[in-house]
């Protein structure tokens, strides 16, 4: 596997953005894509999406047993070719640990994806786990090539003028004893990544959820390509945003209430925090270790209003390289979700005091109408400025 | 029937239902906001015509009417042909009043839905 570089608060793995997110938001996302199947065939973009960048990996240099070893270590699962034409994933991130509210479907897009890339042959899922099925299992078709044509068609530098945290132009001035460069080294060699011994499931269980250190550029991909496709049905933007916005709201919830939950939070976080606001550096400090750009605080006026900004964002970042510059700002979903979800850990919740983080209580207190804050992207990459700036308030 | 007849379905009581048999199924609720959000995509996907589920009443046409059992079905896993029919206000008909009696009728009203399915995506003007 090719060494893992960190630039501008992204983390490159051979040449490709990789960002930790959970198995909430990989359903979440993976079912909003499906709900606009008939409207395009959602369910092969979801493959497509992938396909291309295993080949970009290959064009690097990556043998099939390299990307077999990184589809474990980043916690897709165990993925194994049985004979010429038939792959099997006895276990995996989408087949046993996403979930969907609707009938029991197959649901490893993202898996035969992999393997498409890897072949070079169209590939159909014909056994899941997500149906009851022992393992995942899928079949490619010898005469029928795979379309791996690349979709990052721009060049799209990233940022290396990033100013240091509490430096930026107009932002405010705070004070704080939480070490954002110490919690980024020790987050950064915590063993996230997936077991690829014999017994291992390379899935990987942390914070009380599953993680994946997925392609940045699928999400992007899938995301964006949904979203165009939803405007022009006319169905209101907002809606389409929202829908968006949702996953990284719950994502929010479930990874970053699980971080500050976890004993390694305790142990070497929270002694650094004195008061709330300390906690909002903390978790920002943790954030900036999972390859999603690099988060900066504007400003902070506690109970009332979070702005952070954010440098290298991946959605920014990926969208440029995508399509053309955006005449739209509000592109960032998953950081307007995990922002607004930031603001409900602290000043809705209080997720200080550690309590369950259940289905009924996000339903009942994290998501519930009453002291929600709203969220706006301000400034947007994908519309040519220079970061992302996200405004949660309320009032 | 012409497609812009306008039927009418209380949403506290079509959440209401679903949640319901969702529960009986042993499945997890999905909340108010949540399935507004779904179900207005959901119809548009299938109908190319947006019906705004974020009210206390939707408003659906033949097609978007034929759709709404099968999408209900199709991605939160139960069946409510029959209790749609019977929550169905027909074209022409005056709105009944939604009170508390009927609100409680529904398992579990979802908390905070009434009048309140605001968004939390604010677009810069």
């Amino acid at each position: 596997m090719s060494k893992i570089q960190s630039i501008g608060g992204q983390t490159l793995v051979g040449g490709l953005n990789r960002v930790f997110h959970c198995n909430h938001y990989n359903a979440h996302l993976q079912m909003s894509i499906l709900m606009t199947q008939g409207l395009h065939d959602a369910e092969r973009l979801l493959v497509e999406a992938v396909a291309p960048l295993i080949q970009t990996l290959k064009d690097a240099g990556y043998t099939q047993a390299q990307l077999i070893h990184e589809f474990s270590f980043c916690g897709f699962g165990k993925l194994r070719q049985e004979t010429a034409r038939q792959w099997v994933t006895p276990h995996s991130h989408y087949g046993e640990s996403i979930y969907a509210y609707g009938k029991a479907h197959k649901t490893c897009f993202f898996n035969a994806g992999f393997i498409e890339g890897i072949s070079g042959k169209y590939t159909t899922e014909t056994h899941c786990q997500s149906i009851g099925d022992d393992a995942d299992r899928f079949e490619t078709q010898a005469d029928t090539a795979a379309n791996t044509s690349n979709y990052l068609l721009h060049d799209f530098p990233l940022n290396l003028r990033i100013p240091e945290r509490f430096e930026l132009d107009v932002g405010q001035a705070f004070e704080t004893r939480v070490d954002e460069t110490g919690i980024v080294n020790t987050v950064k060699k915590l063993p996230l990544y997936g077991d690829i011994g014999p017994r291992g499931t390379g899935l990987v269980d942390a914070f009380g959820v599953v993680l994946t250190n997925h392609f940045a550029d699928y999400y992007n991909r899938v995301s964006y390509e949904t979203y165009f496709t939803m405007k022009k049905t006319g169905i209101p933007i907002e809606e389409v945003c929202e829908m968006f916005i949702q996953s990284g709201h719950i994502c929010a919830f479930n990874t970053f209430g699980g971080i500050i939950k976890s004993p390694e939070w305790h142990a070497a976080i929270e002694p650094m925090c004195d008061s709330i606001e300390d906690w909002i550096h903390g978790i920002i400090a943790v954030i900036n270790a999972l390859g999603w750009g690099t988060y900066r605080v504007e400003k902070i006026v506690p109970e009332k209003e979070l702005v952070v900004r954010i440098y290298n964002s991946y959605e920014g970042v990926g969208y440029r390289r995508i399509y053309p510059k955006s005449e739209e700002k509000a592109l960032s979903f998953l950081a307007m979700g995990a922002v607004l979800g930031l603001a409900h850990l602290f000043w809705k919740i209080d997720i200080r005091t550690k309590p369950e983080l259940t289905h009924e209580f996000y339903i009942e207190q994290f998501n519930h109408q009453d002291n929600s804050f709203q969220v706006e992207q301000t400034h947007a990459i994908a519309a040519g400025d220079d970061y992302d700036r996200i405004v949660v308030s309320r009032d | 029937m012409a497609d812009t007849a306008g039927y009418m379905i209380s949403t506290t009581r079509l959440f209401g239902s679903l949640n319901h048999k969702r529960e009986e199924k042993q499945q997890p609720t999905i909340e108010d906001a949540l399935l507004a959000s779904k179900l207005g995509i959901l119809v548009a996907v299938k109908t190319d015509k947006y019906a705004n589920f974020k009210g206390d009443f939707v408003e659906l046409d033949d097609s978007q009417l034929n759709e709404l059992p099968q999408v209900i079905t199709e991605y939160f896993n139960v069946d409510l042909k029959n209790e749609i029919s019977s929550m169905l206000v027909e074209p022409g008909a005056s709105l009944p009043e939604i009170n508390a009696t009927q609100k409680n009728s529904e398992a579990k009203p979802r908390l905070g839905f009434f009048k309140r399915l605001g968004s939390f995506f604010k677009r810069k003007s």
